[in-house]
């Protein structure tokens, strides 16, 4: 009997450590990472999607219901990326996560956005967000907005714990500051060369790191490039002296290799998100791992 | 010269409108879906195509070799009041050679009752099976599978009454449905009314959906039942009760590869006054998406028709290029091993989206 009862009062501890754990669910990896940076023991953080999974196409499931239903907080992309978690919230039924409601983190108020269409927009534009482009956390001086979002949603969820938040924030923001000026360091080289991506995913990252995209793979967002098209990108890489292509690892390899084998330049795989390659467990890492690839496939073309 | 000069304004007028691109600050939240009218009153507005070209060796196919706008509809999608929602789907189909306005679905949900219980009013695609709530121009193929057209007609399973959803609060996913609906007869043609079977009047159904997830993949079941009139229950007092499963499974794998397979199963007791008939049928689909744009499909169908001893089954083979998250072409080519027998079908699909069309959980 005396030995139950340490074991009692131990199951009671842990047990009342976990009640008081938020649980928190996200869209992307990348959300979910920042998320335990800010909230560490007190958050309970679930992604809906995987870091491979292109983020503009993921299925909605009946699990990703289950979870929804149980979240205290989402914290969600925003900019029409991540639409298709709109219609499960709604299949939650949960009023703590709808639009505007104190359990609903939108990661992107705040973000200064690119590429923000200034006209009338349709399809002929290709899958063109309307917001702009909704990529922007592939920018780490963003990575601080949004942890920012995140803070105030927990704050507001648990003020009582709001110093702890904030200590978390500040630690993050600050590992943060000297990383980004770590990778600014190495990218120094490439600052004004031309790069080439297969889609317009890489935007913010380029302009943090001042290096130029001068065209893309696809000629239009998510719309395939023709054989003319092709053509013409060839010319473009040999004109403006390309390093390489970005190509972000959910999209189809094999044009963005057909074109580096015509001229002459090196492919680099990337992931965009938390999880896209084992490798990268984190958002520091995600920036880490592509900082050094980069570097790697132009080591003796940087001059 | 004045031609010039016109077509020099026109020109520069044209120019005004080119498409610039800036930069800029994200000062509120991106509204989710129903409140993205660019004008703040306004609801989301679409439309919807589906056309397609038919090539046969049917000879009695008047369907065939010919161009066919089989339906243009348009969605109006918004909110009423906080939680409450209406959605209302107009459709211009093709019948034959007229094409009829109709409303396609016109509902209202209410999408918090009490606890996880909520409520649909409306004119519904009914949440029976897997495919049925899925409108036509969503679907994998451009046709309905068999078994969906001969147990509730060409539209499939469309009824006017209330559903209500309850998910159970369980750490996998629960869902109970129970709908009562009144179906009104719905025959474009007198001979339409001798050769097809359709549910009528006071009808109730129930779905027990739950899903499993495994790994990066997950596993749907569903059991349903419908209890129902017969088309000619004036005259013979025929009840119908059809019971069904739906088995759905989906995989995800690196490079936006995706694999599909769902198969909805369905019998269904007639009883006359005197008398009482049975009819089965299914449907075993199989989609492999290879990559963002291109997948392939398989699908097998077998069902008995409502003329006793008549069945149809046929295979077809699915491919779907995706132009971008709302337009696709798709070919389609099926045979026909009875009914018509020895039949091959080659269909060529366009299904385009302008606007913010959406559905909720498919």
């Amino acid at each position: 009997m005396k030995k139950l009862i340490p074991l009692f009062i131990c199951f009671i501890f842990i047990n009342s450590l976990y009640s008081k754990q938020l649980y928190v669910v996200t869209t992307t990896e990348d959300l979910k990472s920042i998320t335990e940076f800010i909230g560490k023991q007190k958050v309970k953080v679930e992604s809906l999607s995987y870091g491979w999974q292109d983020p503009h196409s993921v299925d909605a499931l009946p699990s990703m219901i289950v979870k929804l239903s149980k979240a205290d907080m989402l914290v969600k992309i925003g900019l029409d990326l991540d639409m298709w978690v709109d219609g499960l919230i709604l299949a939650s039924r949960n009023k703590n996560i709808t639009y505007g409601a104190v359990g609903y983190v939108d990661a992107s108020v705040g973000i200064t956005r690119l590429e923000v269409p200034t006209g009338k927009i349709d399809a002929s534009m290709g899958d063109i967000h309307i917001y702009g482009n909704p990529h922007y956390w592939l920018d780490p001086e963003n990575g601080k907005i949004i942890a920012k979002n995140i803070l105030d949603g927990l704050c507001r969820l648990f003020p009582e714990d709001k110093e702890y938040f904030e200590k978390n924030y500040k630690e993050f923001v600050d590992e943060l500051t000297k990383r980004i000026d770590y990778w600014k360091q190495r990218l120094k080289k490439y600052e004004g060369k031309n790069f080439v991506t297969y889609h317009k995913t890489f935007s913010y990252f380029a302009k943090r790191f001042n290096i130029n995209i001068v065209a893309t793979v696809e000629p239009k967002p998510g719309i395939p490039p023709s054989s003319a098209y092709l053509k013409t990108l060839v010319e473009t890489i040999k004109k403006e002296n390309v390093l390489c292509i970005l190509h972000e690892n959910f999209y189809p390899l094999k044009t963005s290799q057909s074109v580096a084998k015509q001229t002459n330049i090196k492919v680099v795989v990337l992931p965009t998100s938390v999880g896209g390659v084992k490798e990268v467990k984190d958002y520091f890492s995600l920036f880490d791992y592509i900082v050094t690839k980069i570097d790697e496939a132009n080591e003796n073309k940087n001059n | 010269m004045k031609k010039f000069i016109i077509l020099f304004t026109l020109l520069i007028s044209l120019n005004i409108f080119a498409q610039e691109f800036k930069e800029e600050k994200m000062t509120q939240q991106t509204p989710p879906p129903g409140m993205r009218g660019i004008v703040p009153n306004l609801p989301d507005i679409s439309v919807i195509g589906d056309f397609h070209y038919k090539l046969s060796t049917d000879k009695e196919d008047n369907t065939k070799d010919k161009l066919v706008i089989e339906e243009i509809e348009t969605s109006f999608q918004g909110y009423l009041y906080p939680d409450i929602r209406a959605d209302v789907f107009l459709a211009m189909h093709k019948h034959d050679e007229h094409v009829e306005p109709e409303i396609c679905e016109a509902k209202v949900s209410f999408q918090k009752l009490i606890h996880n219980l909520s409520l649909e009013v409306g004119k519904i695609h009914v949440n029976f099976g897997k495919l049925n709530k899925i409108h036509q121009h969503h679907r994998n193929f451009y046709d309905q599978p068999l078994v969906l057209t001969n147990f509730f007609g060409e539209h499939g399973l469309v009824a006017e009454g209330v559903n209500f959803s309850y998910v159970l609060p369980l750490p996998l996913f629960l869902q109970i449905d129970l709908g009562f609906w009144n179906i009104p007869l719905h025959y474009h043609d007198e001979e339409q009314q001798h050769n097809e079977f359709s549910l009528v009047n006071k009808t109730y159904t129930n779905k027990i959906w739950m899903s499993v997830p495994i790994k990066t993949s997950e596993l749907e079941i569903g059991l349903n039942s419908l209890f129902s009139n017969g088309p000619h229950y004036q005259e013979h007092k025929d009840e119908v009760k059809i019971f069904g499963i739906d088995l759905t499974f989906r995989s995800f794998f690196t490079r936006n590869r995706k694999f599909l397979f769902t198969t909805e199963v369905y019998k269904l007791l007639r009883d006359l006054e005197d008398s009482s008939k049975e009819r089965f049928g299914y449907f075993v689909f199989t989609n492999y998406k290879f990559n963002k744009y291109d997948s392939v499909g398989l699908r097998y169908d077998d069902a008995e028709e409502v003329v006793e001893g008549l069945r149809t089954n046929s295979l077809s083979a699915i491919y779907t290029r995706s132009l971008t998250e709302t337009t696709a072409l798709r070919a389609q080519y099926t045979y026909f091993f009875d009914n018509p027998k020895g039949v091959h079908q080659l269909v060529f699909q366009l299904v385009f989206g302008i606007g913010p069309h959406s559905h909720l959980l498919e």
